[in-house]
């Protein structure tokens, strides 16, 4: 059977089916928990958001104020109301069954919650579907001895057979000590494969007196530091909150915990006037300072439900974290910039004529700007619709050129049966090219028709809101701030407007991937500057040989070597590989990266397959040293659940010795080794970056270590030797804009914007 | 924005990167539930609850991995799953293997025309007669292109498990077709 002919049957027969306007986004919305989700999106409903406010505000004056004055923090429950009398589970409760163990381990009962912690030990690995696929939902609830049933808990992790969950609900009357705790099934399990309906009755009794819970320092709120946008040479008198352009960013109060101190806040959007109706899509706290301008690491936390006993939709809470107690007062917090997703409207006016045809196209060819955001507007053609309850479609074909912009097409006069929204596209295609927005009608149109025409864009407000916050003092000695990374979010603004040349002397071919999907080509081979870009193959891990004229790539039937200078492929038949497959320095051997298996050697030609035998649960490929013998990966410690803790070793395929390296933490070890073997660059964790963002260098015994790269509420990710090993390119990713790679040096800190690459660098050659 | 920059979004808990995934695979995912489930409404109901389910495992997906096929298998498993729970399907007879094999040397009749409506709707009618998990093997070869190396590893089922299952699907798709064009 020709595989692609099929597949255009099928997608035939699916188009018929389904309609081109499929939108589930406003459904899956919808149903998102709200608890986590109103803090990052919120959608604008400025009726709902009206009464809201005006609720939030009547609450305001009078149960919030008293609520203030008695919040208390308990680790891993987060800020209680104290303001009724705290009570806790009288004794763990544990229930067996099949050798499947749940047990109750704390409760927490406040005015404002009830928070549960259930352990679950012994679910056999074979109980989870052998495909992942999803599984039982283990939804809990409480049912309470008066009969109440309390909704919103949830037990299950997937794949994991010991783990432990925090269940929240809403608070229990003060007069109910008994409950019980009952789920159908444990989450993620296949169905019949583990006991069902468990019930685990549960008694509160008050807690005990020496029970520790930390006060919570509320920050009074002084009237706002409001600066008039104009007013440029004013220099505010810092405090707790600051408003600038509507919009408030606020210190609320803190709590000091084991390690340091939690921060919370928050970032009021409600006085924002944007250029269109719009959602708090993201902020970005791009340093904490002290009083010596010294940086102070800290993460966000993500653990804890943020404190939101009132729901404002202009409103984000936060919370961060520092790992010290001891700081140069007084801290101050600077928000650089906050992002919105904002939908701007144009009109859009198309006469149809009085008797249009199905299958006639109007040639249309005018530029539409959202907000800096162009999309062209190509043509309009009248389809028939497919299905019964339309007539017709008028489908509209547009050119997105800055990628992942998706038009969507009103027409002004409603249709019957009412639509909300007609557009996307995409769907598995490119994030830049041709795209499809349709408006569904119940007749054929016909005439002078005038549409809206909207947009979901990115619209940044950058401005300095800047908080200060001065901590408890301590005997505790401060420590000495950590060495700056050399490629900061700072200096690679910088670097960005410099629009520096390159150094000199730098140059040879990179290799790098775009951010468009197979089947398009994604695979581009350019000078370093950017120059002469030739498309290769289409692959998301590609690798290039060390003197460029072979490239490994992927297809679904097995690995390939593109022939660069010839341009021809062959296959290597019967081998498959992962992410990180790479190249000898010789060119004569492959290192495959192949999980679960682990790692296999081949010789270039794809004979000689050789497995690895590492001795380790979980491996990951580096890459090779300059002998052609040795090969680096990065290996898991411990049983297969402890993911974060690796150790970089080499393994010598002539010997078969195997030498440990040093330690890292981060999930998946990454790296790449220099090209005279002396030095590994590579992604690990650490506080204050953002996931996985940090990048060092070290001697490969783990000495010298340096970090290079650490960027703010951005990714900085993959680093690339220079052919002389001096240099680095780090790629660099934010939201909402294509990968941007970035020269660094690691030995000097020099830093130079790689201005006209867009992507991944994968390699670089001379 | 790209697909890994919404997906460390989403790992931020920042919905945002879910509208991106979802804007970018609703469609492809949609059509994938529908040739199995061959129900518009089941199918956005599948899709829809994949993407929340992806929401709420984000932090478990590896993202050095592309999201598309750990999505796409979520989206196949959740419809096989819901189809076997509505009990939809047409019970296959045992007679299956055996009609495959008569009718598996006539099949490259069929392969030249599939591009036709007819031929759709032949496959289309021939699809429902197979079970979930035979069409569900089909739309992830075809329709999405996965090699049987790739649902090996995505299932987790040895590679001669898929291989057979592929068959099985393939074959009697085969003879399906066959048999509407007697």
């Amino acid at each position: 059977m020709k595989d692609n002919r099929m597949k255009d049957a099928l997608e035939s027969i699916a188009r018929r089916g389904v309609p081109e306007n499929t939108n589930l986004w406003p459904r899956i919305e919808s149903r998102l928990d709200k608890r986590s989700s109103f803090m990052q999106t919120l959608r604008a409903r400025p009726a709902l958001a009206l009464i809201i406010i005006l609720l939030a505000l009547s609450l305001l004056t009078g149960v919030v104020y008293a609520i203030g004055k008695s919040l208390g923090y308990i680790p891993g429950v987060g800020i209680i109301d104290q303001s009724a009398p705290l009570r806790v589970l009288a004794e763990p409760v544990t229930i067996t069954r099949d050798g499947v163990t749940i047990t109750v381990t704390e409760a927490v009962l406040s005015a404002d919650k009830t928070v549960l912690f259930v352990k679950v030990e012994g679910v056999p690995r074979d109980a989870y579907p052998s495909d992942e696929s999803i599984g039982c939902m283990g939804s809990a609830n409480l049912r309470l001895a008066n009969g109440t049933l309390l909704e919103g808990g949830y037990i299950g992790a997937g794949g994991w057979t010991h783990f432990e969950n925090r269940l929240e609900y809403e608070p229990i009357p003060a007069n109910v000590n008994e409950a019980v705790l009952a789920f159908d099934c444990i989450g993620f399990t296949k169905p019949g494969a583990l006991p069902v309906n468990w019930e685990v009755p549960l008694r509160f009794v008050p807690a005990p007196p020496d029970m520790t819970v930390a006060p919570v320092i509320e920050l009074s709120t002084p009237a706002a530091t409001n600066i008039p946008a104009a007013d440029v040479t004013s220099t505010p008198v810092l405090s707790n909150t600051m408003t600038l352009t509507g919009i408030t960013f606020t210190l609320e109060k803190f709590v000091e915990v084991e390690d340091g101190y939690q921060l919370y806040g928050s970032l009021d959007l409600s006085g924002a006037a944007l250029p269109a109706q719009g959602y708090f899509n993201t902020m970005s706290v791009i340093r904490m300072l002290d009083a010596n301008g010294n940086r102070i690491p800290f993460e966000a936390v993500q653990s804890e439900p943020q404190d939101n006993t009132v729901y404002d939709p202009n409103k984000v809470a936060w919370i961060y974290r520092t790992n010290q107690k001891a700081f140069a007062a007084p801290l101050t917090l600077t928000l650089a910039w906050v992002e919105m997703q904002i939908a701007p409207r144009i009109p859009f006016e198309l006469d149809l004529g009085p008797n249009p045809q199905i299958g006639q196209t109007w040639e249309i060819n005018r530029d539409l700007t959202f907000e800096g955001y162009t999309v062209r507007l190509l043509s309009a053609q009248l389809v028939k619709s497919d299905n019964p309850q339309w007539a017709s479609f008028l489908k509209f074909t547009y050119e997105d050129k800055e990628g992942g912009i998706f038009i969507n097409v009103m027409d002004d006069v409603p249709q019957k049966p009412l639509i909300e929204v007609a557009g996307g596209g995409g769907g598995g295609g490119p994030l830049t090219g041709i795209r499809l927005a349709s408006m569904a009608y119940g007749e054929i149109p016909s005439g002078l028709r005038r549409f809206t025409i909207f947009s979901g864009v990115p619209y940044r407000i950058n401005e300095s809101w800047q908080v200060v916050w001065n901590p408890p003092s301590t005997t505790e000695p401060i420590p000495t701030s950590a060495p700056e990374a050399c490629l900061t979010s700072e200096k690679w603004e910088q670097a960005k407007g410099q629009r520096e040349a390159l150094p000199a002397g730098l140059g040879g071919k990179i290799l790098f991937t775009t951010d468009a999907m197979p089947p398009d080509i994604n695979v581009f081979i350019a000078n370093l500057d950017g120059s002469d870009p030739r498309g290769l193959v289409s692959d998301y891990y590609p690798s290039l040989s060390t003197d460029s004229t072979k490239l490994l790539f992927s297809t679904d039937t097995g690995l390939n070597v593109f022939y660069v200078n010839s341009g021809q492929t062959t296959a290597l038949e019967g081998l498959w590989g992962g992410m990180n497959n790479s190249w000898s320095p010789d060119g004569a051997r492959i290192l495959l990266d192949n999980p679960p298996d682990g790692l296999y050697v081949v010789n270039a030609d794809g004979t000689g397959l050789q497995k690895v035998e590492t001795g380790s649960v979980r491996v990951n490929p580096i890459g090779w040293l300059p002998d052609n013998q040795t090969i680096v990966y990065g290996a898991q410690i411990g049983d297969i659940y402890n993911l974060y803790d690796h150790v970089f070793k080499t393994y010598n395929l002539q010997t078969g010795e195997t030498k440990s390296l040093f330690p890292i933490t981060i999930k998946t070890p990454r790296g790449v080794i220099s090209p005279d073997g002396q030095w590994i660059a590579f992604n690990a964790r650490l506080f204050g970056a953002n996931l996985d963002g940090a990048v060092f260098i070290s001697r490969l015994d783990g000495s010298e270590r340096k970090l290079v790269a650490m960027l703010d509420d951005t990714l900085a990710f993959h680093p690339v030797w220079s052919p002389d090993g001096q240099w680095l390119i780090v790629s660099v990713v934010m939201p909402y804009k294509p990968t941007s790679p970035v020269l660094v040096n690691p030995f000097t800190c020099q830093v130079v914007q790689l201005e006209n690459v867009r992507g991944e660098v994968q390699s670089w050659r001379p | 924005m790209g697909e890994q920059q919404a997906i460390q979004r989403l790992k931020n808990n920042d919905i945002g990167g879910l509208e991106f995934l979802v804007m970018r695979y609703q469609v492809k995912a949609v059509h994938t539930a529908y040739l199995i489930t061959r129900d518009l409404g089941l199918a956005e109901d599948v899709v829809q609850d994949s993407f929340l389910q992806a929401y709420r495992s984000i932090n478990g997906f590896d993202a050095a991995r592309p999201f598309e096929p750990w999505f796409m298998r979520s989206v196949v498993n959740a419809s096989v799953k819901v189809m076997q729970k509505s009990a939809r399907q047409v019970q296959v007879g045992d007679d299956a293997e055996e009609l495959f094999s008569q009718l598996a040397e006539r099949v490259e009749s069929v392969e030249s025309q599939v591009e036709s409506s007819e031929v759709q709707s032949q496959i289309w009618d021939a699809m429902q007669k197979l079970s979930p998990r035979q069409r569900a093997v089909i739309v992830q070869r075809y329709f999405l292109e996965m090699s049987e190396k790739e649902m090996a590893v995505e299932s987790g089922a040895a590679a001669g498990t898929i291989k057979w299952l592929l068959n099985a699907a393939r074959e009697r798709l085969r003879g399906l077709l066959e048999r509407s064009e007697e």
